[in-house]
């Protein structure tokens, strides 16, 4: 396809990389979201396995006093 | 009375049987029979310091694990305001995309077919049917996705 130059006005120009830069804070922006969200969920994952854990210290426990109990 | 268990007893639980208290319960009737109380039994508990220390530290354990949940819905609450955020920053990313998009001039792409190949075209195809507007409101989902069409579509005229 042959290429056509397109011309356009100073001020729209001008007007078109103001709008870029403000786009670019936004990604900026929308990168730092993202890598809370990140941080959030490897929290959660973390929190997670910590329940685990204690979930499962506490059916040991109850599993002691039950021996105990029965003793 | 249940008699006390002493240490020097054995370390196997026993099961006392508790003297039978009746009670004779003075009737105002001398007819009735005296009402007595059942028997009961008790069980003895050897170490029950330590017993006690177990059941104390799983209420620790259910506490704590209790706090995490809380520390979880909070945390929770966070990462769906990060969302929103999100959310809302993508939309000004589109309305400022769409901005640039109307800022610049459209260009008229020129078409690569022929005119007869326009002809043959227009022989062969048949009118489009026409979409009945749907009753529902459309939700964002649908909306995206129509625009994302409408976007592909315009992609594919350019290339």
């Amino acid at each position: 396809m042959e290429e056509i130059p397109v011309f356009v006005k100073v001020d729209d120009y001008k007007e078109v990389l103001k709008t870029i830069n403000e786009l670019k804070v936004k990604i900026d922006s929308a990168k730092e979201l993202i890598a809370e969200i990140h941080k959030i969920k490897e929290e959660e994952e973390s929190e997670l396995e910590t329940w685990k854990i204690g979930l499962s210290d506490v059916e040991q426990k109850i599993d002691n006093l039950s021996v105990l109990l029965k003793q | 009375m249940a008699k006390k268990t002493t240490a020097s007893q054995t370390e196997h639980v026993k099961t006392e049987r508790v003297k039978s208290k009746t009670q004779v319960t003075q009737s105002k009737n001398p007819q009735k029979t005296p009402k007595t109380v059942e028997e009961q039994f008790y069980i003895g508990l050897t170490n029950p310091a330590q017993k006690r220390r177990i059941l104390l530290e799983l209420t620790a354990d259910h506490l704590r694990l209790l706090k995490h949940i809380e520390v979880h819905k909070a945390r929770r609450a966070e990462k769906k305001a990060i969302f929103q955020e999100y959310h809302k920053v993508m939309n000004e990313i589109k309305v400022l995309t769409q901005t640039i998009y109307n800022q610049l001039p459209k260009q008229n792409i020129p078409h690569k077919h022929t005119h007869t190949d326009a002809k043959k075209q227009n022989a062969t195809t048949k009118p489009a049917p026409v979409d009945v507007p749907k009753a529902r409101p459309r939700s964002e989902l649908e909306t995206l996705e129509s625009e994302l069409a409408s976007i592909e579509k315009k992609l594919q005229t350019l290339q």
